[in-house]
C-alpha cells in the first residue's frame, strides 16, 4: 500500500531541489501561506513563488529546470500543476516588483522540523488585492478581521505598489458588510 | 440582529481565532483533510455537470414558476 503523502514531503522535495541549486530562494504563497496566520481552509494547491535563473544570455526565466528535477524523481505534470507527494504545486516566478519584495522578505519558519518560507501577511494582501477574483477578496476581508496585518508596514506597502485604490474599495465594501 | 445570532456569530468567530492560533503544522494537517474532502465531494456524479456559464445556474427554465409569476 502506498504511504499517504503530506504536505511535509512536499515541502521536504522543494528543499532538496533548492539545496541541489535548482532554485533560488522560495516563499509559499496563496492559501496555503494565508494559512499560516488564518484559520486552515480548503485549497486545491500549493502556490511557490521562487526565483530562478535567467536562461543564459536570455532575458527569459524557464521552469525548465524545476520540471525535470522533479519529473526525474517521480513528480507528474497535472495541467500547470507539478503533483509533489499528493500536492499540486504551482512555481510563480515573480511578475513585479511586489512579488520580488514578497520573496526577498518572506518570513522563516518550520513544519515539524523541515525549515521553510511564508510571505508576510501584508505581502499576502497586497498580491490578493492585485490577483482581484473573489476568493482573493474573501481572504483580504479574512485577514481583516483577523487583527494579524500591521496597518503602517501595509499601508507603505499598498502605496508603493499603487494598490491603494483597490484596497479602499475592498474596506468600504467590507465597513458597508460589518455595520 | 437578534441576540441568538449575536451568539451564534460570536461564537463561530471564537472558533475561528482558536483554529488560527494553532501551529501551522497542525493547521496544515487540517488543510489536507478539507482538501480530501473537497475533493470527494467534487467527484460526486452531481457535481459532474457544469453550466457553460456560471450564471446559467440561474435559468428560470430549472425553476417552478412562482406564484407571482402565475399570476401575471
Amino acid at each position: 500500500m502506498e504511504r499517504r503523502r503530506h504536505v511535509k514531503d512536499t515541502l521536504e522535495m522543494i528543499n532538496q531541489m533548492q539545496a541541489a541549486g535548482v532554485i533560488g530562494r522560495y516563499a509559499i504563497g496563496g492559501a496555503v501561506g494565508a494559512t499560516f496566520y488564518l484559520e486552515p481552509f480548503a485549497t486545491q494547491d500549493i502556490d511557490i513563488f521562487v526565483s530562478l535563473q535567467n536562461v543564459s544570455g536570455s532575458p527569459l526565466l524557464s521552469l525548465t529546470p524545476i520540471y525535470e528535477y522533479l519529473t526525474a524523481r517521480g513528480c507528474r505534470v497535472e495541467r500547470e500543476y507539478l503533483v509533489i507527494g499528493n500536492w499540486p504545486v504551482q512555481f510563480l516566478p515573480p511578475c513585479d516588483a511586489l512579488d520580488e519584495e514578497a520573496l526577498a522578505q518572506a518570513i522563516e519558519t518550520d513544519v515539524d522540523g523541515i525549515p521553510t518560507r511564508v510571505m508576510t501577511a501584508e505581502h499576502l494582501v497586497a498580491i490578493a488585492l492585485r490577483t482581484g477574483r473573489i476568493k482573493d477578496t474573501i481572504r483580504v476581508k479574512l485577514f481583516i478581521e483577523s487583527g494579524v496585518l500591521d496597518a503602517v508596514r501595509l499601508d507603505d506597502m499598498l502605496t508603493r505598489h499603487g494598490l491603494l485604490p483597490k484596497w479602499e474599495k475592498l474596506a468600504r465594501q467590507y465597513r458597508d458588510e460589518n455595520v | 440582529m437578534n441576540a441568538w445570532m449575536q451568539r451564534m456569530l460570536e461564537s463561530k468567530r471564537a472558533a475561528r481565532k482558536e483554529a488560527a492560533a494553532l501551529p501551522f503544522a497542525r493547521k496544515l494537517e487540517i488543510l489536507e483533510k478539507l482538501r480530501e474532502r473537497s475533493l470527494l465531494i467534487a467527484s460526486s456524479p452531481l457535481r459532474q455537470t457544469k453550466p457553460e456559464h456560471p450564471l446559467d445556474i440561474l435559468k428560470p427554465a430549472d425553476f417552478p414558476p412562482s406564484p407571482r409569476s402565475e399570476e401575471a
